[in-house]
């Protein structure tokens, strides 16, 4: 028997049962399935979406309605299909922000205006589908959060302080949020030790990095956000720029003569011998045209 | 065997003879630039829409113009081994194919450059090349040697050219006389004086020993653009040779395929006679083997290590989706065809065009399994994209395209064999003993 289909017997009798079952059951927190769309979805929204699902979705679900996901295991499913349309909005975000392998998690790669902007693509082939109203800022239920950053020298530590803006915009100190502190690095964002719980006071007290490298300077830049998987909370996010990391000292890769720097710094052997190659071969190619012409005068 | 020696008028006239209009020569032109429209038309669509109308994508993004490309690099390389390693050593046999292997360098040398440009969404921006090529860069080296093994092909061609365009000028008369006079003109008043033939001989000299190097060149640099990446099936040190010992065996099959044509529709039967087709199959027999001992290594040594990438690379090769095209132009195309010419009768003319066919065909596929399936292989996973991203399949658009290169190249060997003598006229008459060269 070869390897491929050795390889295909193994995958059919030990991995596919497990992921047959584990298929079956997920489960989404009944408090996530209530949440809806902050926004209509409109077709500019599904616009946006569809450009998004062709990047992120459809290699594996396929195009909508035309029932062509990849063929994998478990099936991916065409999204237009009864099964998907006929859960709740929540429930769709849900799965599409937590994955489940191997569906990817797409809440680090699409923001929640993007994830809703693809449930939007996805609904606009469901002509049965009337959208629940969304969550608009009149209504809102939950609280208003202002987030900002400060840095304590004495203590080493970065303070994240929440105020809750109260219905007769007063600032009030907000206790109890998760929050996440996140550093802007080369490729994304990340994650600054583990979330932290604000005190009565509204802070959070992080531990200031004493080894992280950040720019000449040694400026780093900071994100708060509160971690609200419900949507109980408004967008609440801070951002700020502090020099408390290790100036970064390292030399450019390009400021050298190298292979892979700029043309101005290749290698004065390589430019010497390039040059010395092409000088010499045209110049006895011009030699022999030059020569072509006294053929020429000879027999004159 | 007592040779009577022909005179300068029979050997003139032999080898003047195809020079003319004939109805032949127009239908064929008619269907090449007929052709040549139709896939300019192609390549229309392609500068109003953009790459896109190929089917590369963002992980294969080098697709048949670019295996098209080192196929046209390879082609023109026979020049070299004819003109100039042969013909320094003194080879006798070789003149009346010296002339062929230097319409087939010009031709695909010239093409070669253009089906880079073919594979640029932005063909204006060539010149940027030069502008702001790094010297670090095989891309700049490439098109240095390209446009430099292309001139000296082309003064090669034209020196050896002067003799006979001043010995026939006076009887290009089944062209417009405008032709006589341009032939007068280009052959620069050579009466066979002993200072012309002396600033030939020492242009020649001088032009060979620039092309060996020079055709090193050329098809090194074309595998070191793949050669010097870490990317598995390309990392490799002996790119360099096993990318021109290939050529030769390409070049030695353009060049039979156009002696054999050449000798039918013009006559020369005499001239290209069958001990040239035997040698020349002799030839190809050689840097087949070459070739073929190059292939060992070059799937050998990776496949005995299996490091993980190179592993991935060799099965789907050898025994994944691209394992039947790999082994019917292995086996097709290089391994029988070279068991087939050990036998004296394949090396006839007719047998031996048809061989030469089959090789040929086989090296331009060789070119698509070297360039493509490395590229269905990266080192990070490919994720997120929609099918077509991952398996490369050229499109119509692309492949017309790329047929505008293949009749590019048949209208620049048929102008340049049907207007000017394909046999060296003066060489061969020297050659054959004649007495009086009278020069008009």
């Amino acid at each position: 028997m070869d390897f491929k289909k050795c390889f295909v017997l193994f995958f059919l009798l030990t991995i596919l049962p497990w992921m047959k079952i584990s298929a079956q059951t997920w489960i989404v927190p009944d408090e996530a399935k209530t949440k809806v769309s902050p926004f209509i979805f409109t077709k500019e929204t599904a616009e946006k979406g569809q450009s998004i699902y062709q990047k992120n979705c459809q290699s594996c679900h396929g195009i909508p309605r035309q029932n062509n996901p990849a063929k994998i295991i478990p099936d991916p499913g065409d999204p237009a299909a009864k099964k998907y349309q006929s859960q709740k909005d929540g429930e769709m975000f849900w799965k599409v922000t937590s994955g489940k392998t191997p569906m990817p998690q797409f809440q680090n790669i699409l923001s929640e205006e993007e994830r809703w902007n693809v449930i939007s693509f996805v609904r606009s082939f469901n002509p049965e589908y009337i959208q629940p109203q969304p969550e608009t800022r009149a209504g809102f239920s939950g609280k208003i959060i202002k987030l900002s950053i400060n840095y304590i020298p004495d203590l080493k530590k970065i303070k994240v302080i929440a105020m809750e803006v109260t219905k007769d915009k007063k600032l009030i100190p907000s206790q109890g949020d998760k929050i996440i502190l996140s550093v802007k690095r080369y490729f994304g964002e990340m994650q600054f030790g583990d979330p932290k719980i604000t005190n009565q006071s509204g802070f959070a007290l992080f531990e200031a990095p004493v080894d992280l490298t950040g720019d000449k300077e040694g400026k780093i830049e900071l994100t708060a956000r509160v971690d609200d998987p419900t949507g109980k909370v408004g967008d609440a996010l801070a951002a700020a720029i502090l020099a408390i990391g290790k100036p970064n000292t390292a030399p450019s890769l390009i400021a050298s003569r190298a292979w892979w720097s700029t043309r101005k710094m290749a290698p004065v052997w390589v430019i010497a011998t390039f040059s010395f190659a092409v000088i010499i071969v045209w110049g006895f190619i011009f030699y022999i045209l030059l020569s072509l012409r006294k053929i020429r005068r000879i027999d004159l | 065997m007592a040779e009577t020696i022909p005179s300068f008028e029979s050997i003139t006239h032999d080898l003047t003879r195809h020079i003319n209009l004939s109805k032949g020569f127009k239908i064929w032109m008619t269907f090449l630039v007929i052709g040549l429209g139709v896939c300019l038309y192609a390549y229309y669509l392609q500068l109003k829409n953009g790459l896109g109308v190929a089917g590369i994508r963002d992980y294969i993004s080098w697709g048949i113009y670019l295996s098209n490309f080192v196929f046209f690099v390879a082609s023109s390389l026979i020049g070299m081994l004819i003109s100039g390693v042969l013909g320094m050593i003194g080879v006798k046999w070789i003149t009346p194919i010296t002339r062929i292997a230097e319409i087939i360098a010009i031709a695909f040398s010239a093409i070669a450059g253009l089906v880079i440009v073919m594979d640029m969404g932005r063909p204006e921006r060539l010149a940027y090349v030069f502008i702001y090529g790094r010297f670090q860069s095989p891309i700049l080296w490439d098109v240095t040697v390209v446009t430099t093994y292309f001139v000296l092909s082309g003064l090669l061609y034209f020196l050896t050219l002067i003799p006979d365009l001043a010995l026939t000028h006076h009887k290009i008369d089944k062209l417009p006389p405008v032709f006589g006079k341009a032939y007068k003109i280009l052959s620069l008043n050579w009466a066979n004086k002993p200072e012309q033939n002396a600033i030939i001989n020492r242009s020649i000299r001088i032009l060979l020993l620039l092309l060996i190097p020079s055709a090193l060149a050329i098809h090194t640099v074309t595998s070191w653009l793949f050669a010097l990446t870490l990317r598995p099936g390309w990392d490799s040190t002996i790119f360099g040779p096993y990318f021109v010992s290939g050529a030769f065996v390409a070049g030695s099959s353009a060049v039979i395929i156009a002696m054999y044509f050449f000798r039918k529709n013009y006559k020369l039967s005499e001239y290209l006679t069958d001990v040239h087709f035997n040698n020349m199959g002799k030839l190809l027999v050689l840097v087949s083997l070459v070739y073929l001992y190059f292939n060992v290594n070059e799937f050998l040594v990776p496949g005995y290590k299996l490091r993980r990438a190179d592993a991935i690379h060799l099965q789907d090769l050898l025994a994944g989706h691209n394992a039947l095209l790999f082994w019917t132009v292995q086996i097709g195309g290089l391994l029988f065809p070279v068991i087939l010419l050990l036998f004296r009768k394949m090396r006839n003319p007719g047998p031996l065009m048809l061989i030469s066919i089959a090789m040929l065909l086989g090296a331009w596929f060789k070119r698509f399994i070297i360039v493509i399936p490395t590229q269905e292989h990266p080192f990070l996973p490919i994720q997120h994209v929609p099918l077509n991203f991952k398996v490369y399949t050229p499109t119509l658009t692309e492949i017309a395209i790329t047929f505008v290169s293949f009749f590019l190249v048949l209208i620049i060997i048929t102008l340049l064999s049907k207007f000017f003598p394909v046999i060296p006229i003066y060489e061969t008459a020297k050659e054959k003993g004649v007495a009086t060269i009278t020069i008009p």
